[in-house]
């Protein structure tokens, strides 16, 4: 009784979540204030328009009628168990007595973002009913791959037994309506598919259970799928332990909405910039952010020190300026580079190539040099760094010189319009360039997260902490550190391609020395090995020169003067937070005992075969 | 009767070896650490290497596992599984897959990480699934983490460590990392435990203990020990067979009574140790 009441709640929380945001949209769009070119311009004064307010009075009446004809028909049947429906999880969280009110909150939260985002084909309709959406298409989506990635993050967990997911869905599995057994990957993954689609069409997903006894979703029935209910079994040992990695880094639900947060004003904020600054935040801001965390990879994870690591940025967009060419003028193809393929690739064909490139010359750079102790390392990819910078400089008939390449692409994804006419959306405006590099931050992130807290990330940190030890426990301790470099040199090469599909124009200029010092100066900043580091490091240090040629509070310096704030910076960073503005908890605790005198913080001098005694 | 510049061959009655070591010369540069010496265990057994400080114990072990590369001689192993392998010239950590684990003299652990994850670590030296497994979240990557997660646990209760299983290695008492660090080397599943004087710097107690965890890594799980230690007591109460090093050569090697009651050994080490015992 009392589980159905609960659910009961919650669920209305989520609905009504969902109503207003449709209506908020509806309402913003329905407006005279924005326009094409720079769609969330009239926002604010949108969000103050009288109609808003009826807008959201007809959200909540809809909600109020949703629930009344729900109400009505769940309440006979009260007595029967209740099954949790996918989208009430949250709540069978909540009779856990472990469920906190924050992750009872954020659950709900997360669970309301996501029906918010299966709404938006809704907003397609406007615009093809003729409303002006300009920039709210790239919000789609971004919210789009977004919302697929929570749904594979939630398949994995459905299909196994329900007891972690970002801790928000704690307490719930999808399990098979015959033989009550959980159901297989495949199963869950389709049914997460099917529920986000059958979701879209004006919540078909929400009104399928009012007529339904056993409250499953559209994809349940058809998949003979029910989600249930489990209660954590507290006598398994290993599920007494299973927190451990999520305890080093605290992956606790205040975080999980706080990312929400970050994520929600990352999506917001930019459309408000101006000119200048959104251009500062595509071109700089954003591509140095996903240098710092694939840096961050080699240096902060698995301990090597990587002078050279902006050649890879360089091999990645020089892959790009290599395949791809603009369109024809005067029946003149110009392309980037001297040399060029037969064929022209979409930029975003292009990715994979440049990052398997970039693993490439990882691999045979560091094959051989991984073997080599912390310093020699350092030495050997610096030279690299210069090899590449001075063959892109030196090699015309290739490179194009110092001139460098021009006239890369944007690039574009196909689709289709309503008459079925097949239409290209480019990647030419800051804004939509934005969205798409927040989409690829968020993912990159989420993936890397996972490799740390994974068998490949405990032992990268066995390895910085105690090579021998390492090697002793069975660790191909080579093996490791090469996939570590070359998973830092490919999101290095990825970072490229996004560059070059921005600035559409590349020269050597970019990929020097200072640069590789640049992006490590950004990890050390941010705190090495902390994912969150990274992206709070690239950020501040990339916005603070820029935001000082600006001049805060009457002071400004010249552009070419920051390094010596720089260093003063980090001096003073080294002496008082060595551990980096968000350290990871795993180096903080290395630093501390370090100071302590037991062990070693010094990542990059691991000696290979220290000596026993 | 033997004296004490001569090698003794420490393999004899050795019918079915695990790892035999022939003739095992490790120099650097004037010191010669390893003279010549040959040693093997049996399968099963629990083989104690005893010697002074210096005497080249610890240079064995590294020779063993890979550490260090003697200059001359040979080293087999023979896995239960058959055939023969040589341990020359081999990676540690390949070593370390071939069925031989270790510990060390002066504990390395990993610091910053809890004593769960240390042995983690052990478990999934010998899982297979990769980066895309892990980023993606594979069903394959999910039930290794958990069979990682649920032996890790279990050998943490063997050696009496489950409820310190959350705590950082470094905040363990000693005699707790010496027994997490056994922990480790369990979890990669080994044929052979090597342990370099795993009762140094621990109480009275915590040796008792020792011994017994010894005995049922030894018993239970069939593992053959080869154990390097100072503790006479402890030596005598688990070996069935003990091998003496002195200045980089075997002076003595057999049963312990009869160990203990050569003269060589006496001269050489037992001499001072039984003093002390008697006082
Ligand atoms: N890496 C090394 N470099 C130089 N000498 C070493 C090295 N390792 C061991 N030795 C020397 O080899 C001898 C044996 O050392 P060791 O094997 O550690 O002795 P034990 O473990 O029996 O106390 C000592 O004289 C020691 O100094
Ligand atoms: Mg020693």
């Amino acid at each position: 009784m009392t589980t159905a009441v609960r659910v009961a709640r919650g669920e209305n929380a989520k609905r009504l979540a969902s109503c207003l945001g449709v209506a908020l949209v509806v309402a913003l769009m329905t407006g005279s204030e924005g326009n094409g070119a720079k769609p969330f311009l009239g926002v604010r004064k949108s969000l103050l328009a009288p109609r808003v307010l009826l807008y959201l009075l007809l959200g909540v009446l809809l909600w109020a009628a949703l629930n009344g004809v729900r109400w009505l028909r769940t309440r006979p049947a009260s007595t029967a168990p209740v099954v949790p429906l996918d989208a009430q999880m949250a709540e069978a969280t909540a009779d856990s007595k472990t469920a906190s009110w924050q992750l009872r909150v954020s659950a709900a939260l997360i669970d309301a973002v996501l029906d918010f985002l299966a709404f938006a084909p809704l907003l397609v309709l406007a615009v093809l009913m003729g409303h002006s959406a300009g920039g709210y298409g790239f919000l789609i989506l971004t919210g789009y791959l977004v919302s697929l990635a929570f749904a594979l993050q939630q398949t994995f967990v459905e299909g196994r037994s329900g007891q972690t997911i970002g801790k928000a869905l704690i307490g719930v599995a999808l399990v098979s309506e015959k033989t009550g057994k959980p159901v297989g990957f495949g199963r869950a993954l389709l049914r997460r598919l099917l529920h986000v689609l059958d979701a879209i069409p004006l919540g078909l997903g929400y009104l399928w259970p009012l007529w339904d006894e056993k409250r499953q979703t559209f994809a349940d029935k058809l998949l003979h799928t029910v989600v249930v209910p489990v209660t954590p079994n507290p006598t398994a040992p290993a599920a007494a332990y299973r927190d451990v990695s999520k305890q080093v880094n605290s992956s606790s639900t205040t975080r999980l909405a706080l990312l929400a947060g970050v994520l929600a004003f990352s999506i917001i904020y930019p459309s408000q910039l101006e000119g200048r600054w959104l251009t500062v935040l595509t071109t700089q801001i954003g591509i140095f952010i996903l240098l710092t965390i694939g840096l961050n990879i080699v240096v902060g994870f698995a301990g090597l020190l990587d002078l050279g690591y902006i050649a890879f940025y360089a091999i990645g967009a020089y892959t790009v300026a290599y395949f791809t060419h603009g369109a024809a003028r005067n029946g003149k193809i110009l392309y980037p580079l001297p040399v060029h393929p037969p064929f022209g690739l979409n930029l975003f064909l292009v990715i994979p190539i440049a990052v398997l490139a970039c693993v490439i010359a990882g691999v045979i750079l560091g094959g051989p040099t991984l073997r080599l102790r912390g310093d020699y390392l350092a030495i050997v990819t610096l030279g690299f760094g210069e090899i590449v910078h001075i063959v892109a400089v030196n090699s015309d008939p290739i490179t194009n010189g110092p001139r460098g390449a021009f006239g890369i692409p944007a690039p574009s994804l196909p689709y289709f319009d309503l008459h079925g006419s097949l239409k290209h959306f480019t990647f030419d405006q800051d804004l939509s360039y934005w969205y798409l590099e927040l989409a690829l931050i968020v993912l990159v992130v989420f993936l890397v997260r996972r490799l740390e807290n994974s068998r490949v990330g405990r032992a990268w940190t066995a390895i910085r902490e105690d090579e021998v030890a390492a090697a002793a426990s069975g660790i191909a301790t080579v093996k490791f550190k090469l996939l570590a470099f070359a998973l830092g040199a490919s999101t290095s090469g990825f970072a490229g391609v996004l560059y070059a599909g921005k600035v559409n124009f590349i020269s050597p200029d970019n990929f020097i020395l200072l640069n590789s010092i640049l992006v490590l100066v950004y990890v050390i900043f941010g705190g090495m090995g902390s994912l969150p580091g990274a992206v709070v490091g690239a950020l501040l240090l990339v916005w603070l020169p820029e935001k000082l040629k600006d001049g805060i509070l009457g002071f400004s310096i010249q552009p070419a003067d920051r390094f010596i704030y720089f260093g003063a910076l980090l001096v003073v960073m080294m002496i008082f937070r060595p551990q980096g503005v968000i350290p990871s908890k795993r180096r903080a605790r290395e630093i501390r005992m370090a100071e302590s005198g037991l062990g070693g913080a010094d990542g990059t001098g691991v000696a290979e075969g220290t000596l026993q005694q | 009767m033997t004296t004490v510049s001569d090698t003794i061959d420490a393999s004899e009655g050795v019918t079915d070896a695990i790892v035999s070591a022939r003739a095992l010369t490790l120099r650097f540069g004037g010191v010669t650490s390893l003279n010549n010496v040959t040693i093997a265990q049996q399968r099963g057994e629990i083989l104690a290497v005893i010697g002074p400080n210096g005497a080249g114990k610890t240079s064995l072990f590294n020779c063993l596992t890979g550490v260090y590369e003697p200059q001359e001689g040979s080293i087999t192993l023979r896995p239960s599984k058959g055939g023969e392998v040589s341990l020359l010239k081999r990676k540690p950590h390949k070593v370390n897959n071939l069925g031989v684990a270790r510990t060390f003299q002066n504990i390395r652990l990993f610091n910053a990480l809890t004593a769960v994850e240390n042995v983690k670590i052990g478990v999934e030296s010998r899982q297979h699934a990769g980066p895309v497994s892990a980023m993606l979240g594979l069903p394959n990557q999910r039930r290794e983490e958990r069979e990682s997660d649920a032996r890790a646990v279990e050998l943490l209760s063997f050696v009496g460590l489950a409820a310190q299983a959350n705590e950082l290695a470094a905040s363990l008492s000693y005699g707790q990392q010496r027994r997490l660090e056994i922990a480790r080397a369990l979890a990669t599943g080994p044929e052979l435990l090597l342990l370099d004087e795993p009762a140094a710097g621990t109480n009275p107690s915590e040796k008792i203990e020792l011994t017994e965890l010894i005995r049922r890594i030894n018993r239970e799980m069939q593992i053959s020990v080869l154990l390097i230690e100072h503790d006479m007591r402890l030596v005598m109460a688990l070996a069935d067979r003990v091998a003496v090093l002195n200045f980089g050569k075997v002076i003595a090697g057999g049963r312990p009574e009869q160990v203990q009651r050569d003269p060589a050994v006496v001269e050489a080490y037992l001499g001072a140790a039984e003093e002390d015992e008697a006082s």
